[in-house]
């Protein structure tokens, strides 16, 4: 199993193959997981130390009552940042790095699935972080609170920092929505041989469930950012209720993220306390039942984002479903805890910096679960609500939840990522001063919550007797902030100066110890095989319990291919190995996509609104040159011998093919998009006495429907063409090509024609906002497709030789999107045209 | 005691539906659930009665029924995966699957208990929301 590339006569051709470029252009352009997730780490390290200086300052203000050291404005900016920047900007992106770093280590793949998505991601998330802080540049601060509920954050109240808030959030989104698809796809697909479902590491579990589900809910708020940012530009009105919008509306949609979000950030964290657990008590009991307890954890999460909106006067009944799911989740956490106590239970662990951090994510997480079930009790949170109980309930969550094992988790790998043993003195020392500072900090907003103090109030009268249990969770503030310092300290301190670290320093199980440390070369030349839970413990390097046939791939790939980066796709549930596939090479084209991001970010907010189509057309230039194949590349992999030596295909299509995985995603984000803006429509047709609104008139179908019917007639040509390429007839693939290319650019225009001719305006209510951003959704669906197919069609025209091989996966992806586009113009024709008449 | 089957004797189906049977009922009856519950209440769907009991009401009533029998079936359709695939067969493959469909097993009997738990509440709002 060994990772090293030494030893071996084509190393320096294969590591010629994987190197990444040098300087500081090359630096742009690496698609190193290694360097991307130490970037992520970086980064979100920052922005959390910067807001953890905003909370220092608004303990400092709430420390005596009738204060006066920050105004009220200051308060809610300070507020708002610390929130947003926490949630968006540290916690997920923190996770993702790791994630980048780890996983493909820990599964014993040579890189996550789609190399240039992460370096895009890694861009996008960090441009997104300077557009949130750029708003200070300006003076343009948002204070309308990390949730940004309207009427608050509408055009009527909110400043202008708001457009900072939404579009900056907006760009996380993106970067999170790709890191999700990315790490959901390597995690199935991308793992040693033999790696199959039960012997995945529960890192690797828990960040499949997470994975999806960013996937679902960041999709969500990214829609709720666009109607509020819509509502901001263009005058739609959907969260204005006197022009027939809905300000719950936001509420309901930023909790369908929002309560999601939080299990985003725990579930990684699980994964985290479940390795370092299995690591020092050298065993892990349980293992299908923290499985079982991640994926239902998964789907509860998404039904539970009411328990935010029990004092907004929903039907009772309704009410108590999400109460009941709340209430639920609570058993699939415990499940959690009680596995990992009883991994530690009579096992006398070694009591190291990780597993103290381990230890105190189990008390504080407790705690905070424990209050988690009181508020899901209805009437308790009527009586707590918005009050410093919830402040407290929520720290607890997340920083016992999340950040103690990210802590763990960063002292635990260190010696893997730099090579040196972080300093055991200064870790203790740091544990505790976090341990002791937290539960200072934080227990007594429990009692001040009780009392009756509100949050988000930069002040507070003296007569409340509330000032002494303030002071105290000042002081526990600082002595947390000492904690967390301290522990940088050592990280940085220790990554340069520390004691050399051996391979595997704390014994443990999985994969990643296999590798050098710090890992050098971060790829495994040789891939490993999987034949146990614990490969480290239980596999005998020596006579592994592998078969022959996936010895013989693993001889095959052993430093292979050369000229082109590739590595094995495995059977989801057996692990067993299926087809080789390619992996990106180094580009600056995520950069540039990322730049193009920015440019519509900023003309945004600059209300530079012809700039915005530049902005997405260098995004869509960039994406198309980064996703071009290269022809000497494919000739290469034309040229191998491995399919011979291996049995596994090289080109592949469908379920085996990382293109069309991605294709999947991308229609699976899009097609959630639509039924986000479908719950919108429905949801104000619900709340309106009369539909369409106002006097508008029905709609009228015959026109529209004769339009969407050229999506169907596209969609019945790119099948033409996938068909075609399947009875080796070119020309008629040609021709099925030119004729989908020609269908979409026709819909596009008859419907742009069409919408002159609607009578009324996305201005004039709500009604006429969700009718045209449905009517703009479904031609955004057609532009991608059209991108799709195009590409087909250029690549059809240039290829004349290999051109069933070289084309398959391209014509699929047009075929398959082809399909969905046209099931999407189905249910938005029937929505808009139909729907007003019976509903 | 079952026969010892070859994996493949295992639909691929089976096992993707005995893992997530149970989650997607879960899914589908608590959106329909509060979809109904919303719609039903706000537009005064509560006030039609039959049999004394609110249009809502059986109308949440039917969900649950319709939602647990799916989630049910989709355990008994892991459980019986799970004895068919005898733990003896020492492949690689079949101890996968097996995991699968004993980690199906019971994800949906969680996902059937906490569809009727959740459903307590209807008993409670009969007559009206």
């Amino acid at each position: 199993m060994s990772a090293s590339p030494e030893s071996n006569p084509s190393q320096a051709a294969f590591q010629k193959t994987w190197d990444e470029p040098t300087g500081f252009p090359g630096q742009l352009a690496t698609v190193d997981n290694f360097v991307i997730g130490i970037r992520f780490l970086a980064t979100s390290c920052t922005f959390f130390l910067v807001s953890g200086v905003f909370a220092l300052l608004m303990r400092i203000q709430l420390a005596r009552a009738d204060n006066d050291f920050l105004g009220p404005e200051t308060y809610n900016q300070l507020f708002t940042m610390h929130g947003t920047v926490m949630m968006y900007l540290f916690a997920v992106p923190f996770q993702e790095g790791l994630a980048a770093l780890l996983l493909p280590w820990m599964l014993g793949g040579r890189d996550l699935a789609y190399p240039r998505l992460t370096a895009f991601s890694y861009w996008v998330f960090l441009f997104s972080g300077l557009i949130f802080f750029s708003g200070y540049l300006f003076d343009q601060v948002a204070d309308i609170g990390w949730f940004a509920y309207t009427p608050l954050s509408a055009p009527a109240f909110a400043g202008k920092g708001i457009d900072f808030w939404v579009v900056g959030l907006g760009a996380a989104e993106v970067a999170g929505i790709a890191a999700g698809a990315e790490l959901t796809i390597s995690i199935l697909r991308l793992r040693a041989p033999g790696m199959s479902l039960d012997k995945m590491p529960l890192y690797a579990w828990a960040w499949l469930a997470a994975a999806l589900m960013i996937v679902f809910a960041f999709t969500t708020l990214f829609m709720a950012t666009l109607l509020l940012e819509l509502d901001h530009d263009v005058g739609t009105r959907f969260f204005n209720d006197q022009k027939g919008g809905n300000h719950l509306l936001w509420q309901h949609l930023f909790w369908f993220f929002g309560h999601p979000e939080v299990y985003i950030i725990f579930l990684p964290a699980t994964g985290v306390v479940s390795m370092i657990v299995c690591t020092f008590s050298k065993r892990i009991l349980g293992y299908t039942w923290i499985v079982v307890a991640i994926l239902v954890t998964g789907f509860l999460s998404f039904g539970l984002w009411v328990h935010h909106m029990y004092t907004t006067g929903l039907p009772e009944l309704s009410l108590y479903f999400f109460a009941g799911a709340s209430l639920m989740i609570a058993i699939a956490a415990g499940v959690q805890i009680f596995a990992w106590i009883g991994s530690l239970w009579g096992q006398r662990p070694r009591l190291a910096t990780p597993l103290l951090f381990v230890l105190g994510f189990v008390f504080i997480f407790v705690l905070g679960g424990l209050t988690g079930v009181m508020v899901a009790v209805v009437p308790f949170d009527w009586q707590v609500h918005d009050t410093y109980f919830l402040v407290a309930h929520f720290h607890y969550v997340l920083i016992g939840g999340a950040v103690f094992p990210m802590l763990a988790g960063v002292h635990y790998w260190l010696p893997k990522f730099s090579g040196r043993m972080p300093s055991e003195r200064l870790g203790q020392w740091s544990f505790w001063l976090t341990f002791v500072g937290f539960n200072t900090s934080f227990f007594p907003m429990h009692i001040l919550g009780l009392l009756g103090m509100p949050r988000r109030v930069y002040t507070y009268p003296a007569s409340l007797g509330l000032e002494h249990l303030n002071l105290l969770a000042t002081i526990g503030a600082f002595v947390l902030a000492a904690g967390f310092l301290l522990f940088v300290f050592n990280i940085l301190y220790s990554a340069r100066c520390g004691a050399e670290a051996p391979q595997n320093p704390w014994g443990g199980d999985t994969l990643e110890w296999t590798l050098p440390s710090p890992p050098g070369f971060s790829l495994y030349a040789r891939l490993p095989a999987v034949s146990s839970r614990h490969p480290l413990w239980e596999q005998d390097e020596a006579s592994p319990k592998t078969s022959p046939r996936v010895q013989q791939i693993i001889e095959a790939l052993d430093h292979q291919p050369v000229g082109w980066r590739a590595t094995l796709l495995v059977d989801v549930i057996t692990g067993q190995p299926q087809a080789i596939v390619r992996l990106a090479t180094p580009s600056y084209m995520p950069l540039v996509a990322a730049l193009g991001v920015v440019l519509v970010t900023v003309a945004t907010i600059a209300k530079l609104f012809l700039l915005i189509p530049v902005g997405m057309l260098i995004s869509a230039a960039a994406f198309a040159s980064w996703l071009w194949p290269d022809r000497k590349e494919l000739e290469r992999m034309r040229a191998s011998k491995l399919p011979e030596e291996t049995g596994l295909p090289i080109f592949t299509t469908g379920t085996q093919s990382l293109g069309w995985l991605g294709s999947l995603f991308l229609m699976i984000v899009l097609g959630w998009c639509v039924g986000t803006l479908l719950y919108v429509y429905f949801y104000l047709r619900l709340y309106s006495p009369e539909w369409p609104q106002g006097t508008l008139p029905l709609p009228e179908g015959s026109p529209a429907g004769l339009i969407f019917a050229v999506l169907l007639l596209a969609a019945g040509a790119g099948g033409g063409a996938w068909r075609a390429l399947h009875r080796d007839r070119p020309k008629v693939m040609l021709v099925n090509l030119t004729i989908a290319c020609l269908l979409q650019m026709l819909f596009l225009g008859l419907h742009l024609h069409h919408q002159t001719t609607i009578p009324f305006s996305p201005q004039a209510n709500a009604y006429g906002s969700i009718f045209y951003l449905l009517g703009w959704g479904l031609d955004g669906i057609v532009l991608i497709g059209l991108g799709i197919s195009g590409m087909a069609l250029v690549r059809a025209w240039r290829e004349a030789e290999h051109w069933k091989l070289f084309l398959a996966l391209n014509v699929q992806m047009t075929a398959h999107f082809g399909h969905f586009t046209a099931a999407m113009a189905v249910i938005v024709y029937a929505t808009l045209y139909w729907s007003p008449h019976w509903i | 005691m079952s026969a010892t089957l070859n994996p493949s004797a295992i639909s691929r189906t089976r096992l993707w539906f005995g893992l997530f049977g149970g989650a997607i009922a879960w899914t589908a009856h608590f959106m329909a659930s509060y979809a109904v519950a919303e719609f039903g209440c706000v537009s005064g769907l509560d006030a039609r009665r039959y049999g004394g009991v609110s249009l809502v009401a059986w109308m949440e009533i039917a969900l649950t029924a319709v939602a647990a029998l799916l989630a049910a079936t989709a355990t008994v359709v892991a459980y019986g995966s799970q004895r068919r695939l005898a733990p003896s067969f020492s492949e690689d493959s079949m101890d996968a699957e097996r995991y699968t469909a004993r980690a199906g097993f019971l994800t949906s009997s969680i996902f059937t208990f906490v569809i009727l738990f959740e459903s307590i509440a209807i008993l409670f709002y009969l007559r009206s929301c």
